[in-house]
C-alpha cells in the first residue's frame, strides 16, 4: 500500500510550486508584506496542477512541505539566518499572528494539495 | 531546539508513538470493515501468512512500502509538530514507532514456517489490557475475523476499547456503508475462528 496517495510527477509540482511560493514571498517581504500563505497556495496549485488524481493523504503531503518551504522562505527572508540553524529556532519567532498565517498555509496546500485541476479527475483509492 | 534525549522530547515521543499505534489499531480495524479495501490490500497479508513460508521472506517488499510509506504520513505530521514547537520529540517517536513497526513484524512472524500460521493451531489469548505481546497479534493472522479484537501491536487495551465501540463504531465502516454485514464480527454470527 502506498499511503503517500501520490506519485513523483505531483510532487514535483508542488516542490515547484514551493519554490515558486518561496519566491514570491521574498518579493512580497522586500515590500514590507509578510504573507507565508503564497508558499502553500502555489505548491498546492502545482501538486493540483500536475496530477489527475484526488487524494487526501497526498495533500498532507503537501501540506507539510509548504510548512518546511514556508519556514525557510522566513528563515531567508524575515529572519535573514543561515537556512539550517534558522529552522532549529523557526518556533522562537512564531508570534500568535505568524503562527495563525503559517497554519493557514499549511491547511490551504493540505485542500489544493488534495485536488486536481484536470476536469477528467478521478479519486485514487489506497491500495489501487 | 530542546535536546533529542530531554525529558520533554522523550515524553512527546511516547505520546507520539502511543497515538500512532491507536491509529494503526483503528486503521486496521476499519480494514477489517471494508470488504473492496481488505480484498485489494490488507488481504493478502493474511493470505501469505495462512500458506505454507516456502522460503518467502519475512518482511516482502509490498509490506515495507506499507510500512514506510504509513511512518513518512507519521513522520510529515511530527515534523511539522516538532518545527513548530521545537520538540524533536515528535520526530523521534515517529521514528521509534517504525522501527518498533518493522521489529515487532518480523519477531511475530517467526511462527511462520513451513507449517502456516493456521495449521499451528495458536490458541486465542487472554482478553488483556497490558502489552500486545508477538504471540498476541500472531494469533490475529490466523484468525483474521474473530470476534476477541487482537489488532494493537504494543498496548492490548486499544483492542478492549474497540470491542466496547464497536457496537456503535460499526455503523460507520465501509462495510455498513455499502450495506454490508458489517458486524459479521458478533460472536455468534458465523464470523468466528473464519478463514481468510
Amino acid at each position: 500500500v502506498n499511503w503517500l496517495g501520490s506519485n513523483p510527477r505531483s510532487l514535483l509540482g508542488a516542490l515547484l510550486g514551493a519554490a515558486f511560493g518561496c519566491l514570491v514571498t521574498g518579493q512580497l517581504q522586500r515590500l514590507g508584506w509578510e504573507l507565508p500563505l503564497c508558499v502553500g497556495v502555489c505548491a498546492g496549485l502545482g501538486c493540483a496542477a500536475s496530477t489527475t488524481e484526488t487524494n487526501g493523504m497526498r495533500g498532507l503531503v503537501v501540506g507539510t512541505l509548504a510548512a518546511w518551504a514556508g519556514a525557510a522562505a522566513h528563515v531567508v527572508y524575515v529572519a535573514r539566518l543561515p537556512l539550517w540553524p534558522g529552522l532549529a529556532r523557526f518556533h522562537d519567532d512564531l508570534s500568535p499572528l505568524r503562527l495563525l498565517l503559517h497554519t493557514l498555509s499549511i491547511l490551504l496546500a493540505i485542500l489544493i494539495g488534495s485536488a486536481s485541476l484536470r476536469r477528467e479527475s478521478r479519486a485514487r483509492i489506497v491500495g489501487s | 531546539m530542546l535536546g533529542l534525549f530531554s525529558p520533554a522530547s522523550l515524553l512527546v515521543a511516547l505520546a507520539i508513538f502511543v497515538v500512532a499505534d491507536l491509529v494503526y489499531a483503528v486503521d486496521h480495524y476499519l480494514v477489517h470493515h471494508d470488504a473492496g479495501r481488505y480484498r485489494t490490500t490488507h488481504g493478502r497479508h493474511h493470505r501469505r501468512y495462512n500458506a505454507r513460508r516456502a522460503g518467502e521472506a519475512h518482511l516482502d517488499g509490498y509490506e515495507l512500502s506499507t510500512y514506510s510509506t504509513a511512518s513518512f504520513m507519521m513522520l510529515c505530521g511530527g515534523s511539522v509538530l516538532g518545527l513548530f514547537t521545537g520538540n524533536p520529540g515528535f520526530v523521534l517517536g515517529a521514528v521509534v514507532k517504525y522501527l518498533h513497526s518493522l521489529g515487532f513484524h518480523l519477531y511475530q512472524h517467526r511462527w511462520w514456517s513451513d507449517i502456516s500460521v493456521r495449521q499451528q493451531g495458536l490458541g486465542p489469548p487472554r482478553r488483556r489490557w497490558g502489552l500486545a505481546s508477538a504471540r498476541y497479534h500472531a494469533f490475529h493472522h490466523s484468525h483474521p475475523n474473530d470476534p476477541l479484537f487482537t489488532y494493537a501491536e504494543t498496548w492490548a487495551g486499544w483492542d478492549r476499547l474497540l470491542e466496547l465501540a464497536h457496537p456503535h463504531l460499526v455503523r460507520f465502516t465501509a462495510d455498513a456503508r455499502a450495506g454490508l454485514d458489517g458486524d459479521r464480527y458478533r460472536p455468534g454470527s458465523g464470523g468466528g475462528h473464519r478463514a481468510a
